[in-house]
């Protein structure tokens, strides 16, 4: 749900800036907005990349430790008896 | 026995291991007058840049320098477990980490006036007036480096790449003492360009003795935690 | 000591979308409500408010690490040294953040992506370097006690030296420029402070996320040694 919720922002944000690009700047001052929106873009990628790495390690880790306990369990002298 | 005699005493171990085998002096001092000649070999024929960089290069040569005397500042103990041997004996591990920064400070004290025997020589220094104040900075920020030092090389000896990590945690943690030597630097190996007023070097030398007198603190309270076994 | 058991009230899922509701929710205000212009730096201000909450809260994280720290000193705890080494992992994504931003606001500012003269810039970069070396400490050492308390002591050692190498910045370094914002109306400003919040509270999440990530990780490894260390196997 949050990845998706991530994502349509990420595509609309994308869309604007776009739209920001196409178009000419009003003014002749420098356009920053390609700079903001570049800035915003790297640190919502930063942050989400973050947690799903860290998702990614949290499961790895889980199943890990379901499989040694599962072997555990196995090989314990009561299930040996069994 | 006092804990200042156990420290004097432990100094004069240090320095009697190290004038048997001279090695970790000789070393340091090699490789540091190596790093001088290539960098003024680097603005050799400019005068002007010898100038502007030769504080710079005076101050990187010796932190890279130095840290050869750091990282091998523990290794007898390690080899030898003659650590342990000192540890069991009634020496307190802070009065331990004191002589063994007071001895490091030694040896690297004499790598550097080699060093800037050398630069004295290489990049023509003349300002003889401002000697006084360069040796107070040098001991200074030897201090500093030293008293941080000495932590992360009881750490790093005897690990895997142990010598590399010392470098890797050992100058960001100087960056504050050598951002103090290079204002130093900016008055006392150059006349300061017109319009510019560095700050004194009497007040880098202080600010660098207050950053030696934290790290040795923070070493003197972390040390023995470092070697306990 | 648990980072989870302090906010045991909050679970971890629900702390992770509050966190990322309240970043999006600045972003928000960033986009369509705080005054798209600043007297000097004109647009290119608007990264300050992303910027500068990540800059507060890496360097709070990194001094939180070295109490925590110095707690693990004094109790020899491991789980303390998997909440210390989180909350510098956290720190560093900080810093990161804090680095990409500034270097992204000063060529759209300055014109060139570097500048040493902004003395927040230059503490986040010697911090990001520093801990960075603590990452890799951590790395090499392979016993996990051992690891433990070099880390512990590595971790006070680095938050001694965060309000150093800030001093001698201010004190020593070229800051005869520095990179002023001047936000003018209280909007403005509170929207920085709402910005500070929701990163810290994001962080805060990660860094519950970080230390159960490294706390289940050290159970599987531990049960890994002991299964396979096991007589007869």
């Amino acid at each position: 749900m949050s990845s998706y919720l991530l994502a349509t922002i990420a595509v609309s944000l994308i869309g604007q800036a776009a739209d920001q690009a196409a178009a000419p700047p009003p003014s002749a001052a420098p356009d920053f907005r390609f700079h903001v929106w570049l800035a915003y873009g790297l640190v919502l990628v930063l942050l989400a990349l973050f947690t799903l790495w860290t998702v990614a390690q949290i499961r790895g880790a889980t199943r890990k430790l379901d499989h040694l306990k599962d072997v555990v369990e196995k090989n314990s002298p009561g299930a040996r008896q069994g | 026995m006092s804990h200042l005699r156990v420290f004097f005493c432990l100094i004069r171990w240090d320095l009697a291991v190290e004038w048997r085998r001279r090695e970790t002096t000789l070393n340091m001092c090699l490789f540091a007058l190596l790093l001088l000649f290539i960098g003024s070999y680097s603005v050799a024929s400019r005068t002007e840049l010898q100038r502007e960089f030769g504080s710079i290069f005076f101050w990187m040569v010796v932190l890279f320098a130095g840290t050869v005397g750091l990282s091998r500042a523990f290794l007898h103990e390690r080899e030898n477990a003659a650590l342990t041997g000192v540890l069991v004996a009634p020496v307190d591990a802070g009065v331990l980490y004191l002589a063994k920064v007071a001895a490091t400070w030694i040896y690297v004290m004499a790598m550097e006036l080699l060093v800037f025997g050398a630069y004295l020589i290489l990049f023509s220094f003349d300002r003889y007036d401002r000697l006084g104040i360069l040796l107070a900075v040098m001991g200074a920020f030897t201090l500093a480096y030293v008293g941080a030092g000495m932590v992360l090389a009881a750490m790093t000896t005897g690990l895997r790449g142990g010598e590399l990590i010392l470098r890797v945690l050992l100058f960001p943690l100087m960056v504050p003492a050598v951002i103090a030597a290079l204002e130093a630097g900016e008055s006392i190996f150059k006349e300061p360009p017109p319009g510019e007023s560095p700050l004194s070097p009497a007040l880098c030398a202080v600010a660098l003795l207050c950053f030696g007198a934290i790290y040795l603190a923070s070493g003197f309270l972390l040390f023995p935690k470092v070697v306990e076994e | 000591m648990k980072p989870s058991n302090w906010l045991a009230f909050l679970p971890l899922p629900a702390h992770l979308v509050l966190g990322w509701a309240l970043v999006l929710a600045t972003l928000y205000l960033v986009c369509f409500a705080v005054p798209m212009q600043e007297e000097t730096l004109q647009e290119s201000y608007l990264i300050f408010y992303f910027h500068f909450p990540s800059a507060i809260s890496c360097l709070v994280l990194f001094v939180i690490a070295g109490l925590v720290c110095i707690y693990q000193l004094s109790t020899g705890s491991q789980r303390a040294d998997l909440a210390a080494a989180s909350a510098v992992e956290v720190g560093l994504l900080g810093c990161t953040i804090t680095l990409v931003t500034g270097m992204v606001w000063a060529k759209a500012a300055w014109g060139k992506p570097w500048i040493w003269h902004d003395k927040r810039l230059l503490t986040v970069a010697i911090m990001w370097f520093t801990y960075l070396g603590y990452y890799l400490f951590r790395m090499a050492v392979e016993n996990p006690v051992q690891r433990a308390r070099y880390s512990a002591v590595l971790g006070v050692l680095f938050a001694i030296n965060v309000p150093l190498v800030w001093f001698a910045i201010r004190l020593f370094g070229q800051v005869s420029h520095p990179m002023t914002i001047n936000l003018q109306s209280p909007f403005m400003k509170s929207t920085q402070w709402f910005g500070a919040l929701a990163f810290f509270i994001l962080y805060l999440a990660f860094w519950r996320l970080r230390y159960r990530a490294l706390a289940l990780k050290s159970d599987a490894e531990w049960l890994e040694e002991t299964v396979f260390s096991q007589p007869g196997r």
